[in-house]
């Protein structure tokens, strides 16, 4: 038969056949893979890193095939084994980084734990995500500093993302004086969150004595805002809840401290019916 | 207060100041209410100036592109219907023509802003919030401050629904108005005893009353997830579903 003719050594016709129709169907199945992945990331990736990857995807089929067709061609790979082996090893190590960023990338991409715009907090890096690369995060600190962290980093560590929910919770503890009226403080407290736009109507907010403590009784504001304007609503909202305080009197205390001095046990019981000293030792903070 | 300008316009009732100033040769509009101060130079020599109600979601800044009105509950029977009269607050847009181009000068509010937020924060939304009282009949309000939002509420359910707040979204959103008032004409279905669709018509519930500049087409604010588009008598509208609960 024709396809048993031999064009050199072992190889026939029907070899080179088999290796075309290979060779064939992983083009094929690049194309698929291309195709798929092109849908799949278009809107995830940059275009010229997701042109790289798919270029990366579609040399590795191919080269692959090709090693699987070359004993088929008679090309022995024992010596390319054993010498690719040890190049294999070097380069793996040397590109261990590499690799490892690339994958992480890859799956940051696919899992989408963060995106551009969001205000991320990444191994102690706090900013705002600028760009997400195959290799490289980047994020740009509130500070404007520029900073890159490897994807390898930003996917093995805890990502603390502030964006990811619509709203966040503030929350402020808020000391008044023993002097002061505590439904008073909560009233005032009330007025402030109820005529500020931030602090959102739903979930309400909650107020309560949280402990008494050594020199105040300590108030707890539990108060929800939209995420896009949580920093703004937090430093906002603490101004005016210290405005509101200071105009209807009520007293952030400083640290004091009650002395008795020893005296006398004839002086004591005398005075027992009286009030101790009460000395407030006030501490500048 | 709603209407056409030239340069001449100067408004001063008592909480705000708006007008155009002639200032070293060059035109600045101006506006001031309740301390809060704005101002641009205005580039044409002379154009008209719009002041119309526009979509409520603007003041103090555009945080959502959704309105939710709370009030009073109303229970409806069984596949039952009924329309409800609403108040939502008005917010005001001034707008610089020229040719077919429109830009926005400025938006501003006689009454406070309120936010919430409607269902929860990993899948809800950012609302503007307003608590409104139910009327059967469109009420008297202070224009300025307050637009009437006729709601025909429809129960497609077997079972009795409680309705006490109404979500809205930016995209859709019609406002109309006369000498006399500003409205919204809007439906909400109720298609399950958690769900329910609200969408605006695009008509005004009252004979006369012209339509004022759409803030989205202006601002070219971008349309957002969380609402469908179905398609009324040939007309396509856009449908927020309300998955949180209306109750």
């Amino acid at each position: 038969m024709i396809l048993d003719t031999v064009i050199y050594r072992d190889v026939t016709l029907w070899n080179l056949l088999i290796v075309g129709i290979i060779m064939v169907i992983a083009a094929i199945i690049t194309q698929i893979v291309q195709i798929y992945l092109k849908k799949g990331l278009c809107d995830r990736l940059p275009k010229n890193e997701l042109l790289i990857l798919l270029r990366v995807i579609r040399y590795t089929i191919i080269i692959l095939a090709a090693l699987s067709v070359l004993p088929l061609l008679s090309i022995d790979l024992t010596g390319l084994l054993v010498a690719g082996g040890f190049a294999g090893i070097v380069i793996g190590f040397a590109s261990q980084s590499v690799v490892a960023n690339l994958v992480s990338g890859v799956f940051l991409i696919v899992e989408r734990p963060i995106k551009i715009g969001d205000q991320v907090l990444i191994e102690g890096v706090e900013g705002y995500v600028e760009d997400i690369h195959i290799f490289s995060t980047i994020v740009r600190s509130y500070d404007g500093v520029y900073v890159r962290l490897p994807n390898e980093k930003v996917f093995t560590n805890v990502i603390s993302n502030y964006d990811v929910d619509v709203a966040r919770r503030i929350v402020y503890r808020i000391g008044i004086s023993y002097r002061d009226d505590i439904d008073h403080a909560t009233r005032i407290l009330r007025d402030v969150l109820a005529s500020y736009p931030y602090a959102l109507m739903n979930p309400p907010f909650e107020l309560y004595v949280e402990s008494l403590g050594d020199n105040a009784v300590n108030l707890t504001v539990l108060v929800w805002a939209p995420s896009t304007e949580f920093t703004i609503a937090q430093r906002e909202l603490l101004g005016k809840i210290k405005v509101a305080f200071d105009l209807a009197g009520i007293e952030f205390p400083y640290p004091q401290r009650v002395v008795w001095y020893g005296r006398e046990e004839s002086e004591r019981v005398l005075d027992q019916n009286k009030r101790p000293v009460q000395i407030e030792e006030r501490e500048n903070k | 207060m709603f209407g056409r300008y030239d340069y001449s316009l100067a408004i001063d009732d008592g909480i705000l100041k708006l007008g155009v100033e002639k200032r070293a040769g060059l035109n600045v509009y101006y506006r001031d209410l309740a301390g809060d101060h704005k101002e641009k130079v205005l580039g044409p020599e002379s154009a008209p100036l719009v002041i119309h109600p526009v979509e409520p979601i603007s003041v103090p800044k555009q945080v959502t592109l959704f309105l939710e009105i709370s009030f009073d509950s109303v229970l409806l029977g069984p596949t039952a219907k009924k329309t409800i009269f609403l108040t939502f607050p008005i917010e005001i847009g001034v707008f610089l023509e020229a040719g077919s181009a429109t830009e926005m000068l400025d938006t501003f509010s006689y009454l406070p802003s309120k936010f919430s937020l409607y269902g929860t924060p990993k899948t809800g939304v950012i609302t503007k919030w307003y608590r409104s009282r139910v009327y059967s009949d469109a009420p008297t309000v202070d224009m300025k401050k307050e637009g009437v939002l006729r709601l025909e509420i429809e129960n497609t359910t077997k079972d009795f629904a409680e309705v006490a707040r109404a979500v809205f979204e930016a995209n859709g959103m019609v406002l109309y108005f006369d000498q006399d008032q500003v409205g919204m004409n809007a439906q909400m279905t109720i298609k399950s005893s958690l769900t329910a669709e609200t969408s605006f018509f695009e008509c005004p519930y009252q004979e006369g009353m012209e339509k004022a500049i759409e803030l989205r087409t202006a601002k070219k604010i971008p349309i957002v997830g969380g609402h469908k588009i179905i398609r009324l008598s040939g007309v396509e509208v856009n449908v927020f579903v309300m998955e949180a609960g209306y109750s």
